[in-house]
């Protein structure tokens, strides 16, 4: 389908987690680049680089979308080591535990959990966990 | 891949406006436009996206007081949910007409299979 491509850098723009929206939250996840990158960050610490040429994300959009999701608290750096050139590289691992996005009822909600036991809501209550018992 | 698709139609804005506009009653592209400050052309192009993919019907023709038809759409889609546990993106929708996939856990895709 044609719509795989473009659109959608809406958030980009380094909103602060807590004003995010569910949406903007949810765009989180389902952008191609930025759910390559969680999954490429889990459980494991990769660099910017490796993620680029494993996961095919062009470079600059890689660094792009590392720190917005660096600066949603999904994923961090957790160490800066020195190549056989000198040049630092920073590792990055993923925080995100578990993630839910529903839409129902014509309404959009978003909860992560994150690897420290935090938990963050989007769009309102939650009380469909039920569903993830199945 | 389809729901991969369907997964990123859900999560944009206009798209999302859409089918939370088209849940209840079935509406024409110009008052969608104008209740939820879309752009016209916009409106229409992700109209026709969301048609394709399935999420969308023209559920009424209507002519206005002025001679010209007017395509009334409402949403198939009733709820959808996306689900991250242990490096596994899954989905599950309901879509009207859709037996096939409704209430189905799909897989997407894993950590380091990608």
């Amino acid at each position: 389908m044609g719509f795989e491509s473009v659109e959608n850098d809406g958030f980009d723009g380094g909103v602060s987690e807590a004003d995010m929206s569910p949406l903007q939250a949810s765009q989180l996840l389902t952008d191609e680049y930025s759910a390559k990158i969680l999954l490429a960050t889990y459980k494991r610490r990769i660099s910017a680089q490796e993620i680029s040429q494993r996961y095919g994300i062009p470079i600059a959009a890689c660094y792009r979308k590392i720190r917005t999701l660096e600066e949603a608290g999904l994923i961090q750096c957790v160490d800066r080591i020195l190549t056989q050139k000198g040049k630092r590289k920073n590792l990055y691992t993923s925080n995100l535990r578990n993630a839910y996005i529903f839409f129902e009822g014509g309404r959009l909600r978003a909860r992560f959990q994150l690897a420290t036991g935090v938990v963050k809501d989007f769009g309102g209550d939650w009380n469909g966990m039920d569903l993830l018992r199945q | 891949m389809r729901e991969k698709a369907i997964s990123k139609l859900l999560t944009d804005e206009y798209s999302e406006r859409i089918l939370v506009a088209t849940q209840v009653q079935p509406k024409s592209v110009q008052e969608i436009s104008d209740k939820f400050d879309i752009p016209i052309a916009a409106c229409y192009r992700k109209i026709h996206e969301l048609e394709g993919a399935g999420f969308l019907r023209c559920a009424e023709i209507v002519t206005t007081p002025k001679g010209k038809t007017m395509k009334l759409y409402s949403s198939l889609l009733k709820s959808a949910h996306l689900v991250y546990e242990a490096g596994v993106f899954r989905v599950m929708f309901e879509i009207d007409g859709e037996k096939d996939i409704n209430g189905k856990w799909i897989e997407l895709n894993a950590a380091h299979t990608a």
